[in-house]
């Protein structure tokens, strides 16, 4: 066939200097905006959905393509299938095209899963008595008798995924594109579909498949592509892309946690509240009561900036039950004398950072300015997850350490040479108190000052904890030791 | 020297025509698909014609004593092309938005979902000729050797239908409310075109109205059909039916431009 002919040495895919840019009006457009606001109703948005991208694909190679959503991935495939022609650079792909688009294979949803198939095979240039031919062997592959004969709007995603998978498999295109179809199907789809993956090497198929299992890229892939905001980051042997990726997707969530904390760690932004305590017996209340509760707004004496007071229903918001999903804002209270001024969460590098690797080293630095001498002040952290459940939390009274403090600046720190909890997102509250006489009295308590994220846990999250170094024995009981267990 | 949208139009036209199974497949799937589960099923093609035609024959035969010798013939000869014409375009206007989930996900030349439009409509109105056969014996007519005159005439409004498809679908693409319009520009065109009234009717305006008149291609158009299918109606004036067939023609080339023109953009705002 053409398609054998078509085979060239060298290349099966060319890509030289493609971009593509979408011109989007702002907004849906109907005359009544044309006539109501001429300018903005002409006024398109461009989106370079592909700028400059550039690889080349030789024979029986299974291309994997990675990014994040709206990277540009499905678009690079419709040009390779020749939907889209690139605004400028040159595509060329040699032999038979198939495509496998997320939703549904080149499927009219108007027409049965047979009369697709023939579709298909026919946009595939195949002639139909080829099809009729191998008809059944696509429907068996499948697994899709039954509902062959139906409309294929009526069909799962995981059923047109079968469906295409098997016209593909069987009318053996030069060049399979393939657009994240092999998740939806079921273990066993999935498992069948890895062998025919392994037919497609063996015919010296050209893939490429666009995918968010990086699994998926790092077992079936000869080389990978990282398509970041249209644009190649980089290409070339999988483990290498993916480590990139990877470690560049904890990048951007560092910094994304470090928006969040430079918002928290504003004090514009900490609700502030009156004083509360946590004490047991009430006459170590009466301090604070009368220091703060008759002018919450003007006597608040540790609010650096005039920030907005809400009322504290009960002192039990320490630990609240329904506490709202995230992202949970910081709220503060205290009886004032020392605020904690800032948080900084370091490596053992000093640096700062917001996404720490369980097992490692972390530093919780904790700023404050006092301004009169405090006797025996504590200082603590407490770990929340993002729902609120207190996840683990250490203070200094743990290390027993009460810290006479003068009036100024000073710093209080916890390290912390092992991060034991598993990966996830943790809000932070620091707080300093005293004791008095068995009740705790919160000088500045700031709760939710701090978010960040701890990745590389273990592969299934089990709970919050981590039990290091844990030793699994199993052996046999010997049947007379069980008897005698079970005779006493 | 053509320019080079020309080439590009004859490209895009070409790719179209190889993929032209394609367009038969669906065109095939759509009309089967049509009637499904509806009691008259196939009857349905005569049956719309059929009742118009007597509606038409109440209105203008028993009312306003219309006296064409041949009415109910001259009626149906004349209303079936129109509405293939209506039809087709109307279809075409939405095909790519209908196809875009196909358009999306497999490569095919975009012209074939018009040319679905075209090919079932087509079949639907040949099929649908067949509803004039009673109304000869009605009249105790028969149709002549000048039948073959159906050949011109049918090619004729398929390449017009096409053409304006072509342009309706694109230009539905960008602007949603084509679809709206074009319903409503059928309908007058509809009373501009004689369908229901004979064009003699109009010779008391005068010769200017009437070349004017003839302007509209749907005029000449209609007379050949008239020619072939009703007995004793005499072709149109030479010139009138050139300049018809330059009008299609023109007409076709524009729409297949735009649409070429378009195809690359339209393709990525579905």
């Amino acid at each position: 066939m053409s398609g054998e002919a078509s085979h060239q040495p060298g290349d099966v895919i060319r890509c030289e200097g493609v971009s593509l840019t979408f011109r989007l009006p702002e907004r849906k457009q109907g005359v009544k905006d044309v006539f109501m606001s001429p300018v903005r109703a002409l006024k398109t948005r461009e989106f370079h959905a592909l700028d400059d991208v550039s690889f080349h694909v030789g024979p029986s190679e299974i291309l994997g393509v990675i990014g994040n959503n709206g990277a540009g991935k499905s678009t690079l495939l419709r040009i390779l299938g020749g939907i889209y022609q690139p605004d400028r650079g040159s595509v060329s792909v040699h032999g038979r095209i198939g495509m496998l688009m997320e939703l549904g294979a080149g499927f009219h949803p108007d027409l049965t899963g047979r009369e697709n198939v023939y579709l298909n095979a026919s946009l595939l240039g195949v002639p139909t008595s080829v099809i009729e031919g191998c008809f059944d062997k696509i429907v068996d592959w499948s697994g899709m008798s039954e509902f062959i004969d139906m409309e294929v709007r009526h069909y799962s995603s995981g059923m047109k995924a079968r469906l295409g998978f098997a016209v593909a498999a069987e009318l053996r295109p030069d060049v399979l594109l393939v657009d994240e179809v092999l998740s939806v199907g079921d273990a066993d789809f999935r498992r069948r579909c890895d062998q025919r993956f392994e037919e497609f090497v063996a015919q010296g198929t050209t893939i490429v498949l666009v995918t968010h299992s990086l699994q998926l890229v790092r077992e079936r892939c000869t080389r990978a592509l990282w398509l970041d905001k249209g644009t190649v980051r980089l290409i070339g042997d999988p483990d290498e892309v993916l480590s990139a990726y990877q470690a560049d997707l904890q990048e951007v969530r560092n910094a994304t946690l470090a928006q969040d904390n430079e918002k928290r760690g504003d004090p514009e932004n900490a609700a502030e509240t009156v004083a509360e305590t946590m004490e047991l017996e009430a006459e170590a209340e009466v301090e604070a009561e009368t220091q703060e509760v008759p002018e919450p707004a003007e006597s608040e004496p540790v609010a650096a900036a005039p920030a907005p007071v809400i009322p504290l229903a009960h002192p039990s918001d320490a630990n609240p039950p329904a506490m709202p999903a995230a992202p949970t804002q910081p709220k503060r209270w205290g009886i004032g004398g020392l605020r904690i001024e800032e948080v900084v969460l370091r490596t053992r590098d000093g640096e700062r950072r917001y996404s720490f690797d369980m097992g490692q080293y972390m530093r919780f630095d904790l700023r404050f300015r006092a301004e009169r001498p405090i006797e025996k002040v504590l200082f603590g952290i407490q770990l929340a997850t993002v729902d609120g459940t207190l996840a683990t939390g250490v203070n200094s009274l743990l290390q027993g350490k009460p810290a006479d403090i003068e009036p100024g600046q000073g710093l209080a720190s916890f390290e912390i040479p092992e991060l034991l909890i598993t990966n996830g997102d943790y809000l932070v509250s620091a707080f300093a108190f005293v004791l008095d006489g068995g009740a705790r009295t919160d000088i500045d308590y700031w709760k939710h000052c701090s978010v960040f994220e701890v990745v590389g846990g273990p592969r299934w999250k089990l709970g919050i904890g981590w039990l290091p170094r844990v030793a699994f024995h199993q052996f046999p009981l010997e049947s007379g030791e069980q008897d005698e267990s079970s005779d006493s | 020297m053509m320019p080079a949208i020309l080439w590009q139009t004859i490209g895009s036209q070409r790719r179209g025509f190889q993929y032209f199974h394609i367009a038969w497949t669906l065109a095939k799937r759509e009309l089967k698909g049509r009637y499904r589960g509806s009691w008259l099923g196939f009857f349905w093609t005569f049956v719309e014609p059929l009742l118009l035609t007597f509606i038409f024959f109440f209105i203008f035969v028993v009312i306003f004593r219309q006296d064409h010798q041949n009415y109910l013939i001259y009626l149906l000869a004349g209303m079936l092309p129109f509405f293939f014409l209506n039809s087709t375009v109307v279809k075409s206007t939405v095909s790519l938005s209908g196809y875009a989930s196909l358009i999306r996900q497999v490569y095919c030349p975009r012209e074939v979902f018009v040319m679905v439009g075209v090919l079932s409509e087509l079949y639907h109105f040949v099929f649908s000729l067949v509803v004039l056969t009673p109304f000869y014996f009605y009249y105790g007519v028969l149709p002549s050797w000048r039948i073959i005159g159906l050949i011109p005439a049918l090619l004729l409004i398929t390449l017009f239908s096409y053409g304006l498809g072509l342009f309706c679908a694109s230009l539905n693409v960008f602007v949603r409310d084509t679809r709206f319009f074009i319903t409503l520009l059928f309908r007058m065109w509809f009373y501009l075109t004689p369908i229901f009234y004979t064009v003699e009717r109009l010779h008391n305006l005068g010769p200017t109205a009437i070349h004017l008149y003839n302007l509209n291609p749907m005029v000449p158009l209609l007379g050949i059909f008239r020619w072939a299918l009703v007995p004793g109606e005499s072709l149109p004036a030479p010139h009138f039916l050139g300049i018809m067939t330059a009008e299609i023609f023109l007409a076709t080339l524009v729409g297949a431009v735009f649409f070429a023109r378009n195809d690359n953009t339209a393709v990525k705002m579905l």
